[in-house]
């Protein structure tokens, strides 16, 4: 049943996220294009083709802007459609259990935002690339650490935790206010609080784009000798806390769901 | 074997208002039965209750044995008193939903009811009037082999050919191994489908309960009749 309720989130968005993916790609390349000219004040640029390229740039820029709108905030809007407006007549009854309703929605909504993060990703390269070209692009290759690959694994379960929580708040604070708002209050009160999250994970993207850019090393942040077995250590206590925070927001909104519909 | 058992359910909208009170109903396989009563007495509470879609605050449902969940909603066909679906979804797709979620559902049936209705496929919700709308979903509802269906109000609001389609249509694709329960306030145009009744009191219990034939034999009067002079009295 978990692979049928899956089949049917995916089908619902998936043909209008690879069309707006592809538009976005497209205007990636068009803002890459634009930016040279759009962002030189200097007076060596033509004015009319200054302000083609300026207005070109700020398209493209809505453009990727809004596929990444759509990309983060579609499977949100359908678990709260499916769930709290009169589409949970037909989902909560279906002969389904609340677990593989909640790990549907769950693995839609990871899909969807990590694909939409990866293709928001590599428009921001493409547009480097062709402002910059590779020269934007280096930096020292770390020295090899056998910790490393601990050190990796951690962060990735610290990344991975995170993102998953992120969705499960999401879905949480969703069914937590429309317990006691109207539908519209409840949209305007997740998007303002989602917002916030949003705002965070753009940061980190553009932090790890730039520093790829710039030729950071990532090895310079940590100090010699760091990568040891008290890292390690601190990071698993780091995982334990991450993954006990997901567990429990994954709980939490399971309890929302087995109280079952809520509509006027 | 009973189809349906509610044993002390309660179930409370506001803290101390139950609208579901210590609640007992034991219904037999193969009959049609009416839920009824005024409005505010909880026949769509219960419906809710037994489909799933409503938790109790208190008391067990079993459905042919299973308590309310996974399992008991693929043998539970509800029609609620709305429409349901994404407007923007066309018949066919709806179809093939029902198709791909309950084993019991009869596409067969379904596409000879739509023909019947002269109602294309291919067509999507949004298209459709209210009316038509509402037949789309009884027919989606009936076209399943459900050992439980469960009708909200499916003639509220509809014209009086449109009534005698729908009852016909409900009769007409029932199984003697099924057992139907409609809520309705159109008790008259209702009661020549009933096997059973039960009336619900406004306190969340059982008023009266019987057999629709009894109330025409022994007391002389239609179900209507019966309904209005219980309820003279009660509020």
């Amino acid at each position: 049943m978990l692979g049928k309720l899956l089949k049917y989130d995916i089908r619902s968005f998936y043909k209008l996220w690879i069309i707006t993916a592809i538009t976005s790609l497209f205007f990636s390349v068009v803002g890459g294009l634009c930016s040279p000219y759009a962002l030189d004040y200097s007076s060596s640029v033509d004015q009319t083709i200054h302000t083609v390229t300026l207005i070109g740039y700020i398209i493209s820029t809505l453009c990727i802007a809004g596929f990444f709108a759509l990309g983060f905030i579609v499977p949100y809007y359908r678990f709260y459609y499916n769930y709290y407006t009169d589409e949970g007549y037909l989902t909560f009854t279906l002969p389904a259990t609340k677990h593989q309703h909640l790990l549907s929605k769950l693995i839609f909504a990871l899909i969807f935002n990590l694909s939409t993060a990866l293709v928001l990703a590599l428009d921001i390269i493409v547009i480097n690339l062709l402002s910059h070209g590779f020269d934007g692009f280096g930096g020292d290759v770390a020295e090899f650490n056998p910790w490393s690959i601990v050190y990796g694994a951690q962060v990735l379960i610290i990344v991975a935790s995170v993102i998953v929580s992120g969705v499960l708040l999401s879905f949480f604070l969703i069914s937590f206010c429309s317990k006691f708002s109207k539908k519209i209050q409840t949209l305007i009160g997740f998007f303002l609080i989602y917002g916030l999250f949003m705002i965070f994970i753009i940061l980190v993207f553009f932090i790890i784009g730039i520093g790829a850019m710039d030729g950071i090393s990532w090895s310079d942040l940590i100090p010699d000798g760091a990568m040891n077995l008290v890292t390690a250590l601190l990071l698993l206590s780091v995982d334990g806390a991450c993954v006990t925070v997901t567990a429990l927001l994954y709980l939490a909104e399971y309890r929302m769901l087995d109280k079952g519909l809520n509509l006027a | 074997m009973s189809i349906l058992e509610c044993k002390g359910l309660k179930k409370a909208y506001k803290k101390g208002k139950y609208v579901l009170d210590d609640f007992n109903l034991n219904i037999e396989g193969g009959k049609i039965v009416g839920l009824l009563g005024p409005n505010g007495c909880g026949k769509s509470t219960l419906m809710k209750l037994i489909s799933g879609l409503l938790v109790p605050d208190g008391g067990e449902i079993l459905v042919a044995g299973e308590p309310v969940g996974d399992k008991s909603k693929a043998l539970v066909s509800f029609l609620p008193e709305r429409t349901y679906f994404n407007s923007q979804q066309k018949i066919s797709e709806l179809l093939d939903f029902f198709a791909d979620f309950y084993e019991d559902f009869d596409l067969e049936r379904a596409n000879n009811l739509l023909k019947i209705l002269d109602i294309d496929k291919t067509a999507r919700l949004k298209t459709l009037s209210k009316g038509t709308k509402e037949k789309v979903q009884l027919i989606l509802v009936m076209s399943r082999r459900a050992r439980l269906y469960l009708l909200d109000e499916p003639i509220a609001g509809v014209d009086p050919a449109a009534r005698e389609y729908i009852l016909g249509t409900i009769v007409d694709n029932y199984s003697d191994d099924s057992t139907i329960i409609i809520t309705t306030h159109l008790i008259s145009d209702v009661e020549q489908v009933l096997d059973d009744y039960v009336f619900l009191s406004g306190d969340g219990k059982i008023l009266e309960e019987g057999s629709v034939e009894d109330v025409r034999d022994k007391m002389g009067m239609s179900l209507d009749e019966r309904f209005k002079e219980v309820f003279r009295y009660v509020r």
